[in-house]
């Protein structure tokens, strides 16, 4: 018999957690095929499956998802991460991840992957939670163990050289603020990276930032986030309002985003108090590209002027 | 001659009047811009009405439909008023018995229609948005210079495809300045821009509906060919424009009144012709009675009161409805 | 202290409480067009729209002179347990100085609580304290007690005379202040509806239609463009999914409420518990189709988190339980012409689909 092939989309939280996952189903002898790179065919499909309400990401995801089931994998992994810290949760989109892809495309119940996630911290290693996908998939207890003992000082490593940024100061730096699935997916953000970059700008992100520091900056606030994704960068943000080092903030939110809502307002309201200037960027499913560029120019010539 | 009933749908774009006979014939039939005066552009109807059909006509029933069916359904004296949705889907399925789908797009409006033997199963609409809808094409076809009419011929020269965004009407207009800076033709951005409105009604209405024929658009938009084009495109299969495609909803409210009269056996409460003489005057107050303060509205014909609407306590609106009680218990 | 708070459903319970403590109460105006604009200026552009219209709210009680807010927090995920932080955060930037007193979950924080409490409890006895919240309890199940059957009734009373009772019912229950008169008007009102020539008809001609979905737009007739009115104006039964009794039911006796039993229904459909009243709405849903209701009418904010979850599963769950299910977005851009017509038309269908079925019975 073959290895089991097993899909994971290229979307949402791929892109903080593929290292992890990566390490783990290699070490469970699984075969995985990655989604393709987001491309409008795949964001119509996506779109097609959805409410049209519904924020960009998750149509994306269920593009993904499509996109691999006519890859002809086994399974499709999507897993139900309800927490990755304790009292706080993720957006309700994510708790109900399983079930609103189920009940939206016909005929896949048999071809996902689930299990529930609740964590302690941000590595998804934690035993128990993966027992029922174990047995579906007839791993045994140990070599299950041991895979996720790998994976998860995979993930430590990973998480370490993320954290090693020098800054010139010499040069622009923007804080980007956003969701790793808006900042990192190229299609969706109309290559917002690399724009930057050619204009020889610094970026940073939560990632770079100490999860320590992160979380003293959450105990400042009057009332955490219940969403962990949206206090990461609500401990960042903050931080990057008080540092020097920091030009400028750039949120980058899409369209129909309820956390983005709620955070941006309060960022927005002390960025100005802060006197940081602060953008927000809102990606959608159509906004145009020139758009785009003529608002990071526009920003990214007020910093230099304020700099200079 | 026989009977007649009388159907009109009052659009936000357009203004729609039919008169049909009991074979459901359709002996007159009006397509008149809205131009915000729906109760002038009714009367004027009327009077065209009376005209082609030589003043020996009695009217034998009166159906309203569209947004604006409840004031134009006091003044007309109208025997039933109805959703067009429902009236479309009477319409379509009396001459297309086989309908499986209903494409209808107007003005400000898109309906989406599934029907089953005949019978409505399910049905979508457009809700906030614009993007969907022909004022969505006015607008671009304001803006590139073109008369809406020609609109549709345009896109079919079209040789090359370019997608434009389409789902908000602002962020199509920036997209189609760029896409003409690329040097696509008009002709081509045409094209591009009735494949954005399809596309968008696809989104937002059928979403994954598994759609059945056959397939039927309606509704003043179905004259453009390029939108006809560009749905055969997407479900791949033959769409029908039917004959009376720009006022279906009015034939519909037509048979849906005639229908009302045969189960009730009443007489119509049409007010006759003389109505075009009429002077009508519709003014709202806010009603101090509680702490509702509802928009009371105030229809009056030559100065007297014949219909109050928007209390939600029924203070005024029973007024008139009594009064009107009495008039019918005492024949007069 | 001048205590104003959310309007929602039916206020006088709330005003009913600050009263019994002797506050005194800047009772908020039921949102009107006004109340919106005011909060759609004054809010993020994302923020749900009960958020928009509790602003509104808000900052006319503010300018009526309240200078105390008192509502609920939550522990999420639905952003409705931010909206107090929020809400304090952009007042205060306007320059209002308002007090809030946001009532979170007690085991999230006990002491802050426990303040709370103390805070409305002001000069009156414990037992006094105790007293008044079985008087507001009772209140309000007397109250949707009352609702349930003009609910039911109203759809065979085009004249109105329901909605005169159920009026003069709001202003005595107003003015109670033990539960005996509660016990007393709410047999009262029960008498003088039943004196009522109102003839239910056969069951087979009565339609029943359950209103689902997010709580504040379900509950909140001057946002959902008073929809219960519009259906049983159209001879129509209805029954929604959240009663303010039942909220505090499940508020404060999570585990012996209703809503355990129904969101074990809805569970099939989504698994767990994901924020909001998701669950509960999928739930209602098997719930109502077990009941004989013949549809459903999904009421949401545009963008609600929850809401949207189980707004993507409505065609499915229409078609495994063949009942129709109509979904309507509310936010400040909605117009009252469209809600009616899909209203409309849906009711057309479920009458066209209720004689069909009817017919291949008969027709075995």
């Amino acid at each position: 018999m073959g290895k089991l092939k097993l899909g994971i989309p290229r979307a949402l939280l791929y892109y903080f957690y593929y290292p992890f996952w990566e390490k783990l189903f290699s070490e469970l002898d699984i075969e995985l095929i990655v989604s393709n790179y987001t491309s409008r065919e795949q964001l119509d499909k996506g779109i097609k499956y959805s409410i049209s309400e519904i924020c960009v990401p998750i149509k994306v995801y269920i593009g993904h998802v499509l996109d691999l089931i006519n890859q002809g994998v086994d399974y499709v992994y999507i897993p139900r991460i309800i927490s990755i810290k304790k009292n706080i949760f993720l957006c309700p989109k994510f708790l109900g991840l399983p079930d609103m892809i189920k009940n939206s495309i016909p005929e896949i119940e048999n071809k996902i992957l689930t299990h529930q996630i609740t964590a302690k911290d941000d590595s998804l290693a934690g035993f128990k939670n993966y027992l029922g996908m174990a047995d579906k998939l007839n791993i045994s207890k140990w070599k299950l163990f041991w895979a996720l003992q790998k994976a998860n000082s995979h993930w430590q490593e990973h998480r370490k050289t993320q954290l090693q940024v020098n800054i010139d100061k010499k040069v622009l730096t923007i804080a980007l603020i956003g969701y790793v699935y808006n900042i990192y997916d190229r299609f969706i953000n109309m290559d917002l990276l690399r724009h930057l970059r050619e204009m020889g700008i610094n970026i940073v992100t939560f990632e770079m930032v100490d999860s320590q520091i992160i979380e003293q900056e959450v105990k400042l606030f009057p009332k955490p986030m219940f969403w962990e994704f949206t206090n990461k960068l609500l401990g960042a943000g903050y931080h990057f309002l008080k540092s020097p080092d920091i030009d400028g903030i750039i949120y980058v939110s899409a369209f129909g985003c309820g956390p983005d809502s709620i955070l941006g307002s309060f960022l927005e309201i002390d960025a100005n108090q802060a006197n940081k200037p602060f953008m927000t960027l809102r990606i959608d499913e159509q906004t145009g590209e020139s758009h785009l560029l003529t608002r990071i120019e526009a920003f990214v010539d007020l910093l230099k002027l304020k700099k200079s | 001659m026989g009977n007649i009933y009388l159907g009109v749908d009052i659009g936000s774009v357009s203004i729609n009047i039919v008169a049909i006979d009991e074979e459901n014939r359709i002996l007159f039939k009006l397509y008149t811009r809205n131009s915000g005066q729906p109760v002038e552009l009714v009367k004027d109807g009327i009077q065209q009405l009376r005209i082609k059909l030589n003043n020996k006509i009695k009217i034998d029933g009166v159906g309203v439909t569209g947004s604006g069916r409840q004031l134009v359904g006091y003044i007309l004296g109208a025997d039933i008023v109805k959703n067009e949705i429902t009236a479309h889907a009477m319409a379509t399925t009396y001459f297309y018995p086989e309908t499986g789908t209903i494409f209808e797009i107007g003005g400000q409006d898109s309906k989406l229609i599934i029907v089953k033997d005949g019978i409505a199963t399910d049905f979508a609409m457009n809700t906030v948005c614009a993007a969907g809808t022909g004022s969505f094409l006015d607008h671009q076809a304001e803006r590139l210079g073109i008369p809406i009419e020609e609109f549709g011929d345009l896109a079919l020269q079209a040789k090359r495809d370019v997608r434009i965004a389409g789902r908000c009407t602002v962020f199509a207009e920036s997209d189609m300045i760029s896409k003409q800076q690329y040097g696509f033709t008009k002709s081509e951005i045409i094209k591009g821009l009735c494949r954005a409105l399809v596309r968008n009604y696809m989104n937002n209405l059928v979403r994954n509906r598994n759609l059945q024929g056959k397939y039927i658009f309606q509704g003043g938009v179905a004259a453009n060919l390029g939108i006809k084009a560009a749905f055969a495109e997407e479900v791949g299969e033959k769409i029908i424009i039917p004959e009376h495609y720009n006022v279906m909803g009015a034939i519909g409210i037509a048979q849906l009144a005639k229908a009302e009269i045969k189960k009730t056996g009443k007489n119509t409460s049409f007010k006759g012709f003389n109505i075009t003489k009429d002077s009508f005057e519709t003014t709202s107050f806010n009603c101090e009675g509680c702490a509702n303060s509802c928009e009371v509205i105030k229809v009056q014909a030559n100065g007297q009161t014949i219909a109050m609407t928007g209390d939600r306590c029924g203070k005024w609106s029973d007024q008139i409805n009594h009064k009107k009680r009495e008039q019918q218990e005492t024949g007069s | 202290m001048k205590i104003t708070f959310p309007h929602m459903g039916t206020t006088l319970i709330f005003a009913k409480l600050f009263e019994l403590f002797d506050h005194e109460i800047i009772m908020p105006p039921r949102p009107s067009k006004k109340t919106i604009d005011l909060g759609v200026k004054h809010s993020p552009e994302f923020a749900c729209f009960p958020f928009k219209v509790i602003m509104g709210s808000y900052l006319e009680a503010i300018e009526a002179g309240a200078d105390t807010i008192v509502t609920s927090g939550g522990h999420g995920p639905c952003r409705a347990g931010y909206y107090g932080e929020l809400h304090k955060k952009i007042l205060d930037d306007f320059g209002h100085q308002v007090n809030f007193i946001i009532f979170n979950a007690p085991q999230d924080n006990w002491s802050k609580f426990m303040e709370n409490l103390k805070k409305i409890k002001a000069k009156k006895s414990w037992f006094n304290f105790w007293r008044n919240l079985k008087i507001i309890y009772k209140l309000a199940k007397a109250i949707d007690n009352v609702e349930k059957i003009v609910e039911q009734k109203r759809a065979y009373s085009p004249n109105g005379e329901v909605d005169l009772i159920w009026k003069k019912a709001k202003e005595e229950f107003n003015k109670i202040n033990t539960i005996d008169e509660i016990e007393f008007v709410e047999t009262k009102v029960k008498a003088d509806l039943d004196s009522l020539s109102i003839h239910l008809p056969a069951d087979k001609d009565r339609i029943k239609i359950g209103i689902i979905g997010e709580i504040y737009v379900v509950m909140e007739e001057s946002i959902n463009n008073y929809i219960e009115e519009k259906l049983n104006s159209f001879g129509v039964e209805v029954e929604r999914s959240h009663y303010l009794s039942d909220w505090i039911d499940d508020t404060f006796l999570p585990f012996f409420g209703e809503s355990t039993k129904i969101k074990a229904k809805g569970q099939q459909y989504i698994k767990i518990g994901i924020g909001g009243h998701a669950q509960e709405s999928v739930g209602r849903i098997v719930d109502y189709k077990d009941r004989g209701f013949h549809g459903v009418i999904h009421l949401k904010p545009f963008g609600c988190l929850p809401e949207l979850v189980s707004q993507s599963m409505l065609d499915k769950i229409a078609k495994d339980l063949n009942i129709p299910i109509l979904s309507i977005s509310i936010d400040e851009q909605i117009a009252e012409a469209n809600i009616l017509t899909r209203v409309e038309a849906f009711l057309d269908m479920v009458r066209q689909q209720k004689s069909l079925e009817e017919r291949k019975i008969k027709h075995g």
